[in-house]
């Protein structure tokens, strides 16, 4: 019996044409013009490499406040990092006013200002800021911790210098085997879209078991087959049709597209595979929390992806970075952002611990709004029809 | 010989906020019988019919079906029982085949079994030349019997007929009709809704004639009749009625009621027998010139009308 619900279940689901063109299709079809769009912006290659920066000095009553003896060992850093085949692309520019005028005009990515401290200045959030500030960030912590260990002899300095050594060395792996494309973020953000779409079938599928929504539930509820069956079998059956709708997008952003989403193609897939399970189980959430007609709960369904979506950067990529900024938990709760996150560890910044804790909290959301789902539809009787 | 009750409804008690849908209401359904809630919209019937099925909550009363209480998980009851609703309840993304397929297997899980149980229901609703459409490509009275097919494909011992025929071609109806009948033939006791009472009478037994969620009578067609005074209704056109003419009329033998408007005499009479012959022999006795004479016996209407004092689809 459950073999014959779900076959019949797949077919209902992708005989939905229109459904079946937003899960399957529009993703494929705004990824298009994501590339057709960036395509013609950047040179996908020198983006790649050129994260422009100008280093600049605090003045103060005509001094500089700075430490020159690590200035110029940080200067000699980013002079390292710079170059024909280097992250950065350093600009001559020394005034700070000139400096943050390029800033605000967009030549600049970031500033970096040498005072009593390092400060970096950006004028907007995106992904070579990010990197710039890791690098940065980095090259600080080094710092100190050599500092701290020139305090305990030579021995401790070299333990340090080395383990920062083999730090620098898988880092220079991760981002030479990455794509460190800014604008990958759509495309993150796309697949994350295309996965939270599942909302709607799983709304179609508590819609075609309430039966003050449909009239097809009211024949399915009168029978003798037990609801957890039937919304096992629906809930199968959506998942499966995700899933396909993954595979196929993904398989055309990366041998269409070529759009690099990392190596790991498994872990890709446990990513589409958590986020869609999340997706399927909002749709079910939204279709048994929110009360009122059909017509209402889809729109509720859609606003929320949607909404989820462009709080994940689909249609403005800075939006995130500002919400990491300012409302942090918003990014580390909106399956959208978490499922953009897992593809930019897995492509970008190579982090598995990071990839891991996004995956494990979109499995949790699944299963908090299967069971939330679960328990409001158990026994679900009704006042009016 | 007492006879099986299949379904029994005691005091029944919905309410939808302020507005009591079933007050108090009563209902015994007899195997074998063809059942019918005549009523007009608004009436309870549906309520009655989900409040049965487990599907709606309600305030107070009973509900036993095959003698037992139904709940939402009664399934081995629910196994007994066949659903045709009033609104077409298909997948628009099945084919007919499918669809009725689908549906059968919510109760019947051998496929071999499940196999002939299809193309029984197919055959019987003759939707064959049709089981590879899908429903957007049928006419309004083909849904109706694909709706059909998938209530009761899988041989139900009561089948529950919410208005089958709304909106149907009166060839279609007739089919429907002719296919209730023949479900009924072959064993099942069937609950028939609706606010055609010409449907009803045709096809029903037994009939309850429901308004405002009360069971205000039942009992089979001819008992339904007996319960009013109109035993029989004489129209006569009369291009001129004397003065006082329509007073004489009232004191005939049986006649409660006279009246003549648009040269049309209507004559009630309670019960007796040869009416008609009794008033054309007067009109002649009086040289009352007459044109065309109608003799109706009540019908379900006047029943409703009499009952309710308001015409069955107001």
């Amino acid at each position: 019996m459950f073999w014959q619900l779900y076959q019949y279940r797949l077919k209902r689901l992708v005989n939905d044409k229109v459904q079946l063109f937003w899960t399957a299709m529009f993703p494929i079809v705004l990824g298009t013009f994501f590339y057709l769009a960036f395509s013609g912006i950047s040179n996908r290659e020198e983006t790649l490499k050129s994260i422009a920066a100008a280093v600049v000095q605090q003045e103060q009553g005509g001094k500089y406040t700075g430490d020159s003896e690590n200035a110029a060992a940080f200067q000699q850093f980013l002079l390292a990092l710079s170059g024909e085949d280097g992250v950065l692309e350093l600009s001559e520019e020394k005034d700070y006013k000139t400096a943050a005028e390029q800033l605000l005009d967009g030549t600049l990515d970031g500033v970096i200002v040498l005072g009593e401290n390092i400060r970096l200045e950006f004028s907007e959030n995106g992904i070579n800021q990010t990197i710039l500030k890791n690098l940065v960030d980095r090259y600080l912590q080094g710092e100190q911790a050599i500092t701290a260990a020139g305090e305990k002899g030579f021995d401790a300095v070299k333990k340090a210098a080395e383990a920062m050594f083999r730090e620098g060395q898988n880092q220079e792996k991760s981002i030479s085997e990455s794509n460190m494309d800014p604008f990958a973020q759509y495309f993150f953000a796309l697949m994350a879209m295309s996965c939270l779409f599942g909302a709607s079938f799983g709304l179609i599928n508590t819609q075609e078991i309430q039966a003050d929504q449909t009239k097809v539930a009211v024949r399915r509820l009168v029978s003798p087959t037990r609801k957890g069956m039937a919304v096992a079998t629906d809930f199968l059956a959506a998942f499966t049709v995700q899933m396909c709708a993954f595979f196929l997008l993904n398989f055309y952003l990366q041998l269409v597209l070529h759009i690099n989403l990392g190596e790991q193609q498994g872990k890709i897939v446990l990513a589409g595979a958590a986020a869609n399970l999340a997706g399927i189980a909002l749709g079910y959430f939204i279709g048994v929390a929110v009360k009122g007609k059909p017509t209402v709960k889809h729109s509720i369904m859609m606003g929320t992806v949607l909404g989820l979506s462009f709080l994940s950067g689909l249609m403005q990529a800075g939006i995130k970075y500002l919400i990491e900024k300012y409302f942090p938990l918003i990014n580390r709760i909106n399956p959208a952002a978490l499922t953009s996150d897992c593809f930019y560890h897995l492509s970008v910044s190579a982090d598995t611990k990071q990839y891991m804790s996004c995956v494990i909290v979109l499995f949790a959301e699944a299963a908090v709004f299967g069971v939330l789902s679960t328990m409001i539809m158990r026994r679900e009787r009704y006042k009016s029809l | 010989m007492e006879q099986n009750v299949i379904i029994k409804v005691e005091a029944l008690v919905k309410r939808y906020k302020e507005l009591i849908a079933l007050d108090h209401f009563n209902l015994e359904v007899y195997e074998g019988e063809i059942f019918g809630l005549l009523g007009p919209n608004g009436s309870g019937k549906s309520t009655t019919i989900s409040c049965i099925l487990a599907l709606l909550q309600y305030d107070k009363g009973t509900i036993e079906v095959f003698g037992q209480p139904i709940k939402p998980d009664s399934y081995e009851l629910k196994r007994k029982i066949g659903v045709v609703l009033q609104d077409v309840a298909v997948f628009d993304e099945l084919t007919v085949y499918e669809n009725i397929d689908y549906f059968c297997g919510l109760y019947v899980t051998d496929k071999k079994l499940r196999r002939q149980y299809v193309e029984e229901a197919i055959d019987f609703v003759e939707l064959k030349e049709f089981s590879k459409f899908y429903p957007k490509k049928l006419s309004g009275g083909l849904l109706r019997r694909l709706n059909i097919a998938c209530g009761i494909a899988h041989k139900p011992k009561l089948i529950f007929m919410d208005e089958p025929t709304v909106a149907v071609d009166p060839q279609s109806r007739n089919k429907i009709l002719e296919g209730i009948k023949q479900l009924n033939r072959e064993g099942a006791t069937i609950v028939y809704t609706s606010h055609y009472m010409e449907e009803v009478e045709q096809i029903c037994t037994r009939i309850a004639i429901m308004d405002g969620g009360k069971n205000l009578a039942i009992g089979t067609k001819e008992e339904l009749k007996d319960m009013i005074k109109t035993g029989e209704t004489i129209q006569v056109e009369i291009l001129e009625l004397p003065e006082g003419g329509v007073e004489k009329f009232r004191a005939l033998p049986h006649v409660y009621r006279a009246e003549y408007a648009d040269n049309h005499l209507k004559v009630y009479y309670t019960k007796g027998q040869r009416n008609l012959v009794r008033l054309i022999d007067y009109l002649k006795q009086e040289n009352i010139s007459f044109g065309k004479v109608y003799s109706e016996l009540p019908t379900l209407n006047d029943v409703f009308l009499e009952i309710t004092g308001k015409q069955l689809r107001d």
